[in-house]
């Protein structure tokens, strides 16, 4: 498709302040593809203040933003939310109260001959056609998310942005949301920001994640990058609960207390990603690390369980659910055998390598 | 009524001791000039001629000051402080145990002693001091059933100083009685009982516990006594009782000197800021009280206090609500008997309601974008701007009247003397009862449904009317019609600015009692009755006297 030339949204150098101190600090970003990216960090990140600054609704300090190859917020111009082609979803809807369901899905349809159609195309896209002549008051709360994504998709926009759309839902509703919303926005082929604050809906919902800390976009790619060889330690620990080990890195070798794994890069201290799951109870003979079981937590599938080494250091190790160990027990732990990420520390900054087990 | 108050003086704010929500800690786009520009036109236009008196009265600086001290002023000052006190006093006496009883205790028939706690709101003090004259003066009903026992004349009581006291205290006391009820049901009876767990008698912890949660709802309430008092009209020119307002309109007809006029109003109008001063810093120091009932509180029973209760509020109601109820359909009744119809106030009906008609509109569309610029973006210049909006409510009435007079002789003589002047008058006094509708209404409106459609395409001013008005739609016509309602029975400035002829409900009460005429004033009043019963009911009673911890059904 010839549109994929121009990016959708182009964001260049974006600073948005509160007064003091900048909540989105010099953020570039370019999102050529059709599907949904999620914009994810611990609150207060300034992910809402992103996306409200492309909604409109924020007037950054400095910087840049261009939808469809438009300008529309930088050189002196700042145009109007109604005048972007992007339409934002609230967190809880913000269905017009006093309007039925079906005159709040065509409020957004200007031409007043294709409103009709329009809005019954809409509901019918969500499965909730039945409900045109509800009141919001009348629907539950998933169906209230609902009809707000329908309302924004029934003008057909260049991309829709929505704002935690299940954050005020109940554990249930919001699983069965997290596979709807995305099927809906691919069938309706309408690209999509979805800002959360869980990085879980983060990976299982979006094709694409950027993660944000402090203002800063660290890092942007599809989730099993993003999980896997982070380019930061803040997403490597946001991320999947990532545990960073400190090591020092002669030689070759990277040394820390789960033992040595083999690495290209230069020496120093730096500090090794390992998750929960990438500790397993070693073999018997095998090169291993003792520890302590601490605390046990069990979900059924699987547990996790906190272990203190002899070192005081405590590292979560995530195993099946039918091994158990009672707490007090001693355990081996070793690293399973695959690539890891490796951040080394250089005057402030960290450099991304990659270690394996030594062989 | 108390949201009234706060906007008068009160930088008090129930929702202060909430964290704020996520919206308003954003700071939002700068508002745009469509509605900054109107807004502080607005506000600057209702203080222009409050401006040109202040600056009237210092213009004429050094000869103010003989006039302002001289022996007679002073002893004005003097009289209408003694009212102000005397007012406040019995509306207390009256307020405080009455709130007490019907919203704490198990008083029988509380909510129909509620309702009729609120209802002497409806009297204009014009009315309620020809009521008292009519029955309590000299040649009064009370003469009449005493003079078969030889009694030819009452003591005075119904005029001068006593006369004034009645007609004020008795009818204004629901300015404390309705926002104090409101509280007492709000506060959180767990406090109460742990009170007497530590060994509290029930008046200590009246005193200890539940009076200072009280204080915001009192110093609310007794400023809105105060200023009534300080600026009223039309019990003290019928009861004869010298005040500063009687005298600035007596000076005002006499025609010698205006300067004396302009100069004691200007002293009035100082009177009321210090007034507000007053409660403005006595205010400032609470905490709003947040702890909230999570169950009602068990009524306190009253044993053998239930008949002497009972005589309490039968008394009250005898005298608010049974004499001038009385005294208006039995003089209504003989002028009816005599061929008085209410054809005959024709003419003053449809100019009261003329007039009170367009001051409610303008008002109505004055207010919103006042409230929404302070409402929706909450700069200090756009909540400064909404608070200038009330000078004119916290100013008498005479004072904003007079300087409209001069503004307009000086300035714009081609408006003195219109019906257009007049409303201006009623729009710059009630359009904060507007103004405190319409900006309670846009708090409740989440600013979210406006990005919201805003964000579907929509212009602002299509936004404005297919979204926020139908939202705010029923609050506004609230607004609109108390400043309807308090139009109607506005007396001094009407007086002041109505055209040659032009005769209301109000000024012929008035007129008619102050002649003594007494057939004559009961149809207007009670034409006045009728119309602002229910609707004074409707939207000032039942709104304070309903449980704000309810859940309001969903708008549609």
């Amino acid at each position: 498709m010839s549109e994929h030339d121009i990016p959708f949204l182009i964001i260049e150098d974006l600073v948005v302040s509160y007064g003091q101190g900048a909540v989105v600090d010099r953020v570039s970003l370019s999102l050529g593809e059709q599907g949904i990216t999620a914009l994810v960090g611990p609150s207060g990140c300034g992910k809402t203040a992103l996306l409200r600054a492309i909604a409109g609704f924020e007037t950054p300090l400095s910087g840049r933003i261009a939808i469809d190859g438009n300008e529309v917020f930088g050189s002196g111009r700042n145009v109007e939310p109604e005048k972007r082609g992007v339409i934002m979803v609230f967190q809880d809807g913000a269905l017009f109260p006093h309007l039925s369901v079906h005159a709040n899905v065509g409020y957004g349809v200007l031409d007043r001959g294709r409103r009709e159609r329009a809005a019954d195309e809409a509901l019918r896209l969500v499965g909730l056609d039945k409900m045109a002549d509800r009141y919001p008051d009348q629907l539950s709360g998933g169906q209230q998310q609902l009809v707000a994504l329908a309302r924004a998709l029934a003008p057909k926009p260049r991309a829709v942005l929505l704002d935690e759309p299940f954050a005020s839902l109940d554990a249930d509703l919001r699983g069965r949301l997290r596979d709807e919303v995305p099927a809906i926005l691919r069938a309706a082929e309408v690209p999509a920001i979805l800002v959360t604050h869980d990085q879980e809906e983060a990976l299982s919902v979006a094709d694409r994640v950027a993660v944000m800390f402090r203002g800063r976009l660290l890092q942007i790619g599809p989730p099993d990058e993003i999980y896997n060889w982070p380019e930061a330690p803040e997403v490597a620990r946001f991320i999947g609960g990532g545990q960073l080990v400190t090591c020092d890195v002669r030689g070759g070798q990277v040394c820390s207390v789960l033992g040595e794994l083999s690495t290209q890069a230069e020496d120093g201290p730096g500090r090794l990603l390992v998750r929960p799951e990438d500790l397993t109870i070693a073999a018997s003979g095998a090169p291993s690390v003792a520890g302590v079981v601490i605390r046990r937590n069990f979900y059924g599938h699987d547990r996790v369980d906190d272990v203190r080494l002899e070192s005081g250091e405590v590292l979560r190790m995530r195993g099946l659910g039918n091994e158990t160990h009672e707490i007090g027990t001693t355990v081996q732990m070793a690293l399973r055998d695959k690539p890891y990420r490796l951040f080394l520390d250089r005057d402030g900054e960290s450099l991304v390598h990659q270690a394996t087990r030594a062989r | 009524m108390s949201s009234l108050s706060q906007g008068l003086g009160g930088e008090y704010d129930a929702s202060r001791g909430a964290s704020p929500p996520l919206a308003a800690r954003r700071p939002r786009r700068r508002a745009p000039a469509r509605v900054a520009v109107p807004a502080l036109l607005i506000a600057g236009a209702v203080n222009l001629p409050l401006l040109y008196l202040l600056l009237r009265a210092a213009d004429s600086g050094p000869r103010a000051f003989p006039i302002l001290f001289s022996a007679s002023s002073l002893g004005l000052l003097w009289r209408t402080l003694a009212l102000v006190a005397g007012s406040l006093s019995l509306a207390l006496a009256i307020a405080v145990p009455m709130a007490w009883l019907v919203a704490r205790t198990d008083l029988r028939g509380r909510h129909v002693w509620a309702l009729l706690g609120g209802l002497p709101l409806v009297f204009p003090s014009y009315v309620a001091a020809f009521a008292l004259v009519a029955v309590l003066g000299p040649r009064g009903f009370v003469q009449g059933w005493l003079a078969p026992f030889g009694v030819e004349r009452l003591p005075s009581i119904a005029y001068g100083y006593s006369g004034a006291l009645l007609a004020i205290g008795l009818f204004t006391y629901p300015y404390l009685y309705l926002p104090l009820v409101a509280a007492l049901r709000e506060l959180n009876p767990a406090l109460e009982e742990s009170s007497h767990g530590f060994g509290s008698g029930r008046w200590d912890t009246f005193f200890r516990v539940i009076l200072p949660q009280l204080r915001p709802s009192l110093y609310a309430g007794g400023l809105l006594i105060v200023l009534y008092a300080i600026s009223d009209f039309g019990a003290v020119s019928i009861t004869r009782y010298d005040t500063l307002t009687l005298s600035i309109y007596n000076a005002y007809r006499g025609l010698f000197d205006r300067g004396v006029a302009a100069t004691l109003s200007g002293g009035l109008a100082v009177l009321a800021l210090v007034f507000i001063l007053v409660q403005f810093l006595l205010i400032r120091g609470l905490r709003p009280v947040r702890s909230r009932p999570v169950r009602p509180p068990r009524p306190v029973p009253l044993g053998r206090w239930q008949w002497p209760s009972q005589l309490f509020l039968a008394v009250v109601t005898l005298f608010t609500l049974g004499i001038p109820l009385g005294v208006i359909l039995f003089w209504g009744i003989r002028a009816w008997a005599v061929g008085n119809t209410l054809g005959n106030v024709g003419a003053e009906t449809l100019n009261s309601f003329g007039a009170s008609f367009l001051a409610a509109l303008v008002s109505a569309v004055l207010a919103i974008p006042v409230a929404a610029w302070a409402v929706r973006y909450g700069s200090k210049l756009a909540k400064g701007n909404e608070r200038l909006c009330y000078a004119g409510y916290a100013l008498p009435g005479l004072v904003v009247a007079l300087s409209l007079v001069f503004f307009a002789t000086r300035h714009a003589p081609g408006i003195y003397q219109t019906l257009g002047l007049l409303v201006s008058a009623y729009v710059v006094r009630f359009l904060p009862e507007a103004l405190s509708a319409t900006r309670a209404a846009m708090a409740d409106v989440a600013p979210v449904f406006e990005e919201a459609a805003r964000s579907l395409g929509r212009a602002p001013i299509v936004v404005f009317h297919t979204i926020t008005v139908p939202l705010i739609r029923p609050r506004l016509l609230a607004g609109a019609g108390l400043v309807f309602l308090t139009s109607m029975k506005e007396l001094p400035a009407t007086l002041i600015l109505r055209p040659i002829g032009f005769e209301t409900l109000a000024t012929r009460v008035w007129s008619a009692a102050s002649e003594g005429v007494y057939s004559e004033a009961a149809l207007p009043a009670l034409l006045l009755f009728v119309v602002s019963a229910l609707p004074i009911y409707l939207l000032v009673i039942r709104p304070a006297l309903t449980d704000r911890n309810r859940p309001r059904p969903q708008q549609r």
